[in-house]
């Protein structure tokens, strides 16, 4: 008993020891790439037009793509869908059998928008969520409630290029539990406190962006404990951010918090572009781009 | 000069005289002169220890034939000297010549006279490296505390000192935890004066949890120990509290980077006596200055820590003592992230950790004869562990009796037993919100993508041991045997196991031992792990099967200088491990856990020691192998399997109470698992590593000096002590293990601890 608990405890202090001291020195700089600056190849959102659905529903997925070194080029897509195999106790992520009716491939071309950045949403896909039936099979009254993830994995490649794996989970819960999980909504994307255009002229100076999201957007939800009685629980909306030049302060903010950018040189061939991803925990996203000229 | 030469040469003779304690000198003053009668005491200078029994001598005037007292056995003394200036001479073996010149005394009127010899050093090793207490196997290997306060790299930790015997593996990152031959380091069992305690170490490593100088020797049980203690698989590290002294009130100031603390320590009353210690941190102030006008990271409760020590000691009867230890110890961190960190969104918002812990250890010994001798003791205690990290949580609050009973009967001279029990009950109320972190390989998957658990709920468990062990030794015979049973009981999974364990030692000559031993070996699994809906509650107990085979060679010939030499092979193997499971049991209902691990873990440990007059120091080498395998991973090398472990611990007496002592460490880089890709989760925002063949790699090897210098200042009636500690001298880059980029596309390595200088000072009376 004690070991363990004593190794979890050491775990934990050892990680918030080391947080703490890495965030109050500014320690352990090394010369990784930054998450949230833009140039491979990457999928930045995979959004489910319904997070959480009925059996049976057909859901519509809209990739949100960045290849901004990739002038353009076409991207091999396949698809392919399952029951969730426990990725959240430790199954690797994928479909050994994926479903035959959700597998599916084809080309996308990711747009240059006014910033040539080739950043944006691509052409997205559809699959059928499985029957009540395949997907409750065997499953508490919990996981009818809570809902069963269906895990959809959309591969991007290009020949003699790189694969991007990406996963998605759409929940699939019971008929009768009402509301389901939507998408959060992004309002606007606040450029110091002003709702910025979907195309700006670069800053000069320091600025501050937040994103602005309606109340609504935070939902109120339930969870069905195993032994039956359910736990009240509410949204935090977490925004990603991403950017071609020039890492924001930070990676991510919660709710409207602001986050400093300082502009660098316009790159002489293109623009730039921010992008941002909402995401409100339960698989559900948005995202809104700016493009800087 | 012939005057000179003349007194030399008295001087000589009244040395002489003084080691013929009894000799009696002829007054060289006549009769008739008016005497003036000084008392006084002599003692140690800086300790104020009295010496006894030591010929003290006066000369009066411009005699060159002294008077001579000698010194009682609480130190006093009385001599009458004639009027005039004075001079006293004392010269003992150990101490530096005393030669002190004293004013003209009024006639008439008595006076006290403190005279003070001073040690030639002190820093005085003990004559062995370890292991010259009694000892009950050949598995126990002590430091004492003169060794442990001053080794390199350890700041006078004794705990952190353990990790430069053999077969003690290096730990990963900046952990100090003992790794015992190749097992998991939560494997090791922690204990103060025979009872358990939650932790060990302030902050997973930064200093024990007991003030150094409160303890007087630490013993390291590595495989094959015997059937006294239960309940771990690996070995366990025993930190024995030591008894009060009982001659006068001592005590001790210190300060260094990390702490500053207090102790005091002295009789009480006749019979008995007390110790009394305290430790503050001030970590969290130096912290707080750096993080200061760091706006998004606000350190709101400095990482700090304090801890208590006190120890009653009494004797009841002449066949009775009593010992009551207290320790109690206190950890706490605060911090709050004003936005979500890069790793894992998940990381975010108030960070608090905090543990607290108390134990109360009283202990009843009392003699039935000269050969029976029976001990009781328990440890009553509670334990407080929080730690939030924004919504996950976790809270743990155990209340832990432990017990210890033993009886030891010198049987007779050839046949010694112990019969003992020991039993720990933990009530446990367990408050967690806490994701399943799937790791395998040392690769854990993102907080973000686990599933998360909640847990509210009461255990209790109980785990007794009943042992008999036996050491006979027949007369004319090179055999030593060392048969021993123990059976434990663990309530919570209802197994109850006889583990037979036994050692024998023979004898070649005076000087030559050979040693094997073997042993049955069993711990219970985490409470929690059991837990039927977040859990398996059909776990079982870790099991461990030990073989050692040795022998020890000791080139001294009665003497306290030379070498030894002991060489040990060590096997172990380890079954019915929990490891992570990625099954389900039902659709609805992972099964978490299983016991589908074993493992091998074998090597060969050597050990070299030497000391001399002013110099000493050991060699200590492992050569090892671990290895493990669950039904979800083929076998691969363990996560702490170092082939090779080389220490070299040497100290150096230079002169005016001046120490050097240095450490060199060589070890192999610990195994990593490669990730030969990812998964970005959309859901998360995190990108989920694909792991490669299990610790199939390894990060380079570890290289390290240390060194340590310790200065002695001694006054009257105190000692002030300096010391430079200073860890990777050469500044060398050691990596400890891989970083990696968001995608697990690229990597970097993280080092260890660069050069790193700690200062201290102690003054103690």
């Amino acid at each position: 008993m004690k070991h363990v608990k004593n190794c979890f405890y050491i775990v934990c202090v050892v990680l918030a020891t080391c947080l703490a001291a890495g965030l109050a020195a500014g320690c352990s700089p090394n010369n990784l790439p930054d998450y949230t600056v833009l140039s491979d190849l990457r999928v930045l959102a995979l959004i489910a037009d319904q997070p959480e659905v009925n059996p049976g529903t057909v859901v519509t997925f809209t990739p949100v793509v960045s290849d901004i070194n990739g002038s353009g080029r076409t991207l091999n897509y396949t698809v392919g869908g399952c029951i969730d195999p426990g990725i959240g106790i430790g199954n690797t992520p994928t479909c050994t059998t994926p479903d035959p009716a959700s597998v599916q491939s084809g080309t996308v071309t990711p747009v240059a928008g006014p910033s040539k950045t080739y950043t944006g949403a691509v052409t997205g896909f559809s699959v059928t969520m499985p029957v009540q039936g395949t997907v409750f099979a065997g499953r508490s009254t919990a996981d009818q409630f809570n809902g069963v993830p269906y895990l959809i994995f959309y591969v991007l490649s290009v020949p003699g290029g790189p694969t991007v794996t990406t996963v998605k989970r759409v929940v699939i819960s019971a008929v009768a539990k009402t509301p389901k999980n939507l998408n959060p909504v992004i309002t606007s994307v606040d450029l110091n406190d002003n709702p910025a255009a979907a195309s700006i002229a670069t800053p000069l100076v320091h600025v501050n962006f937040r994103v602005s999201s309606p109340a609504s957007s935070v939902e109120n939800f339930q969870v069905q404990m195993p032994n039956g009685t359910f736990s009240p629980a509410t949204e935090t909306l977490v925004n990603t951010w991403f950017v071609s030049d020039a890492a924001f302060q930070y990676y991510r903010t919660v709710g409207n918090g602001e986050n400093p950018w300082s502009p660098p040189t316009l790159p002489t061939t293109r623009g730039m572009v921010i992008l941002v991803v909402t995401r409100d925990g339960r698989g559900g996203e948005a995202f809104q781009k700016i493009d800087l000229d | 000069m012939k005057l000179q030469a003349k007194y030399q040469m008295t001087l000589i003779a009244l040395v002489c005289f003084g080691t013929c304690a009894k000799a009696e000198v002829p007054s060289p003053v006549p009769s008739s002169t008016p005497m003036v009668k000084i008392e006084g005491l002599l003692r140690e200078r800086g300790t104020r220890k009295p010496l006894p029994e030591v010929n003290i001598y006066c000369f009066s005037g411009e005699s060159v034939e002294p008077l001579k007292a000698m010194s009682q056995a609480d130190g006093t003394f009385s001599i009458e000297v004639p009027e005039g200036d004075l001079k006293w001479v004392i010269t003992l073996s150990g101490y530096n010549r005393l030669e002190q010149k004293d004013v003209q005394l009024p006639i008439g009127v008595s006076r006290k006279r403190d005279l003070y010899l001073q040690k030639t050093s002190y820093l005085t090793y003990e004559t062995t490296v370890y292991g010259q207490t009694e000892k009950r196997d050949d598995k126990t290997k002590s430091l004492d505390q003169a060794q442990f306060l001053t080794v390199p790299g350890a700041n006078g930790d004794p705990v952190k000192a353990v990790q430069n015997l053999p077969g003690v593996n290096r730990g990963q990152a900046f952990t100090s935890q003992v790794i015992i031959e190749g097992s998991a380091p939560q494997d090791t069992r922690y204990n103060i004066d025979n009872q358990s305690v939650p932790l060990i170490f302030h902050f997973g490593g930064l200093t024990s949890v007991v003030i150094p100088e409160a303890i007087d020797h630490v013993d390291y049980l590595s495989s094959g120990f015997g059937p006294e203690f239960g309940q771990t698989t690996a070995g366990l590290v025993n930190l024995f509290v030591k008894d009060p002294q009982t001659d006068r009130l001592h005590g001790l100031a210190f300060v260094d980077l990390l702490n500053a603390g207090l102790m005091v320590e002295g009789p009480a009353g006749d019979k008995s006596s007390f110790l009394i210690g305290a430790r503050q941190s001030y970590i969290g102030f130096v912290l707080g200055l750096v993080a200061k006008n760091n706006k998004d990271f606000n350190l709101t409760v400095a990482p700090d820590y304090e801890d208590l020590i006190s120890v009653y000691k009494t004797e009841v009867t002449p066949i009775d003592t009593f010992k009551l230890v207290g320790v109690g110890s206190r950890d706490r961190l605060q911090f709050v992230l004003s936005q979500p960190v890069k790793q894992d969104p998940s990381i975010r918002g108030t960070f608090n950790d905090s543990t607290d812990f108390f134990r109360l250890i009283p202990e009843w010994t009392h003699h039935h004869s000269s050969t029976v001798i029976s001990r009781y003791s328990l440890g009553v205690g509670k334990d407080w562990v929080r730690f939030d990290a924004g919504s996950l949580y976790l809270s743990d609050i155990n209340t832990v009796v432990t017990t210890r009973v033993e009886v030891e009967d010198q049987v007779n001279e050839n046949w010694k037993t112990y019969i003992g029990l020991d039993n720990n009950y933990t009530h446990s109320d367990i408050d967690f919100q806490l994701p399943v972190i799937y790791s395998q390989g040392g690769v854990s998957n993102p907080i973000s993508s686990s599933s998360s658990r909640s847990v509210a709920n009461g255990y209790a468990s109980d785990a007794l041991g009943l042992y008999w062990r036996n050491t006979v030794h027949p007369s004319e015979s090179r055999w030593t045997l060392l048969p021993g049973i123990r059976f434990s009981y663990y309530n919570q999974t209802s197994e109850f196991y006889p583990e037979p364990r036994v050692g024998a030692r023979y004898a070649l000559d005076d000087g030559l031992t050979l040693r094997a031993a073997t042993g049955l070996y069993d711990q219970a699994p985490p409470l929690q792990d059991r837990d039927p809906t977040y859990g398996n509650p059909n776990l079982k107990s870790e099991r461990a099967v030990h073989g050692t085979l040795g022998f020890e060679k000791d080139f001294r010939a009665g003497t306290d200088t030379g070498w030894t030499l002991s060489d040990d092979l060590f096997y172990k193997y380890l079954y019915n491990l929990v490891a992570n499971s990625t099954a389900y049991v039902t659709p609805s209902q992972p099964e978490y856990y299983n016991n589908s691990g074993y493992g091998h873990s074998y090597g060969m440990e050597v050990l070299a020691k030497y000391r001399s007059s002013s110099w000493g120091g050991w060699l200590a080498y492992t050569l090892a192998r671990s290895t493990r395998r669950n039904s979800s991973t083929p076998e691969s090398l363990f996560a702490y399997d170092q082939t090779h472990l080389l220490t070299a611990v040497a100290d150096k007496e230079l002169g005016r109470n001046w120490k050097f002592s240095t450490r060199v460490r060589y070890s192999t880089g610990n195994p990593y698992t490669p990730i030969v890709g990812s998964v970005f989760d959309a859901d998360n925002d995190v990108y989920i590593p694909l792991r490669g063949d299990i610790y199939s790699q390894r990060v380079g090897p570890f290289f390290e000096i240390d060194i340590r210098f310790d200065k002695k200042w001694i006054y009257k009636t105190w000692i002030l002590t300096a010391y430079l500690d200073v860890e990777n001298v050469t500044n060398r880059s050691n990596p400890q293990q891989i970083d990696y980029s968001y995608n697990y596309q690229q990597t970097a390595t993280v080092n260890g601890l660069p050069f790193f200088p700690t200062l201290g000072l102690k003054a103690e009376f």
